[in-house]
């Protein structure tokens, strides 16, 4: 019965109860079984820099997130989980951006764009160990294909 | 039908598989304890990353959202110190207590949740393997009561509970890449090879000259993830395939940088090994 629900609920191409059994099945696998195995796909298609410019302790400042913490990447320091985030969120906010039209974004209670501030101000904070006051975002895309550059600023 | 009931009442199976399999996953724990507590500040802390909504959680969930809604920063040391002590405690105990490893797997759950931007497919079956195998022995001591025959089913029923789980985990993520057009393609690999988050600078500076490489890769993983359900179940050639992917899980830790996705991969193929002893063949 757990692995008939389980199968059920975790079938890649049913993320969105339609029928009764899908309301009932992710019902009992969320939160206690959640799984959701389509790992890599889709894969990654584009590289992500996030610009941030802010205000800290009176002096205007900025930083390349996610530069810093590839560079300070060590697999024995257990802070992959920051990459994780920062990507994650640039991806959802990409994907976000991509759905509206224009040459400007404007992110209204976006709730990845959200969680995509919130990650940056929260590392911006631990790094400093001060409050960040004034931050504004540039999420910059490359396609790792073509190499085309876009450009997201929640305007 | 007789052969499924011999099996699943006569005898406790895998012994030493399950054994192997629940020290290493203690084993994983503590260490993910540990660096859970090294960064706390930014993982459950004032600096937290994880944004929290205030949004209502039914009665039947809220024992998965203790911590998510909990507005008490102190709060989640608690949870990570009962998990490190009760993992260190029944790694280096023979016995297994049904109880400890439930408790496990309840603080591991609320402590993924509340760090839910932060985590992988690897915490995903993390959670769902420590509840698994909760229901797993290490001690196999058979007496002639109910209680004793109680466990033995328990325990093989888990045992095959957690080998489904894995199949699940390779063939749906088969089945998702078979509906993939950078995976059709072959361009997978090297897609990911060339994005600096999944890479290394060496990896992502050769990707270009390896293009062909990667192509070839991909195939194999899709053969691989697409084969594993039906694979693992023939002797003759498991050892073979379960090598590559052990192979294949490293390579994810190492240069992917997913090291805690990796490893606890690495960690369920000790479920399908087949070791020499002669003991371990009877099953």
């Amino acid at each position: 019965m757990h692995f008939l629900l389980v199968i059920w609920g975790a079938y890649p191409f049913n993320r969105e109860p339609k029928v009764k059994m899908d309301f009932y099945a992710m019902n009992y696998c969320n939160p206690y079984f959640a799984q959701d195995w389509r790992m890599f796909a889709p894969g990654s298609s584009y590289n992500y820099t996030i610009y941030a410019r802010y205000v800290v302790n009176g002096k205007e400042e900025f930083a390349f997130p996610i530069q810093e913490v590839l560079n300070e990447r060590n697999i024995f320091n257990g802070r992959e989980f920051l990459t994780i985030s920062l990507t994650d969120a640039c991806i959802f906010v990409h994907n976000s951006s991509i759905k509206i039209k224009g040459d400007l974004y404007k992110f209204n209670r976006d709730r990845y764009y959200q969680i995509f501030e919130h990650i940056v101000q929260q590392y911006l904070q631990n790094k400093h160990e001060a409050k960040i006051d004034d931050l504004k975002l540039m999420l910059l895309t490359t396609n790792i294909q073509t190499n085309e550059r876009g450009y997201v600023v929640n305007e | 039908m007789n052969k499924v009931i011999t099996y699943i009442f006569d005898d406790y199976r895998k012994q030493r598989n399950a054994r192997l399999f629940k020290n290493l996953l203690y084993v994983f724990l503590i260490v993910k304890c540990v660096l859970w507590l090294l960064n706390y500040d930014i993982l459950f802390g004032a600096h937290a990353v994880s944004l929290v909504y205030d949004e209502p959680i039914g009665f039947f969930e809220y024992f998965a959202y203790i911590i998510y809604l909990s507005k008490n920063t102190s709060l989640p040391i608690w949870f990570i110190c009962a998990a490190l002590l009760l993992s260190i405690v029944s790694l280096v105990n023979k016995r297994s207590y049904l109880l400890a490893d439930l408790i496990i797997y309840l603080l591991v759950l609320n402590l993924d949740i509340r760090i839910y931007t932060t985590t992988t497919a690897g915490e995903s079956l993390l959670v769902n393997l420590c509840f698994l195998s909760a229901w797993l022995r290490k001690d196999f001591t058979r007496g002639t009561t109910v209680y004793d025959q109680i466990k033995i089913v328990l325990h093989n029923v888990s045992f095959f509970a957690l080998l489904l789980q894995v199949c699940i985990l390779y063939g749906f993520s088969a089945l998702a890449k078979w509906y993939d057009a950078d995976w059709l393609s072959g361009e997978t690999v090297y897609l990911t090879t060339k994005a600096f988050y999944y890479s290394t600078p060496l990896m992502v500076s050769i990707a270009d000259s390896i293009h062909p490489l990667t192509v070839a890769i991909t195939y194999v993983l899709l053969a691989y993830q697409s084969l594993f359900p039906f694979v693992v179940w023939f002797k003759s050639i498991k050892r073979y395939f379960l090598h590559l992917g052990v192979l294949m899980h490293l390579y994810i830790a190492f240069v992917m940088g997913l090291f805690f996705f990796g490893w606890i991969m690495v960690i369920t193929y000790a479920l399908f090994y087949d070791f020499e002893s002669p003991a371990d063949y009877s099953d």
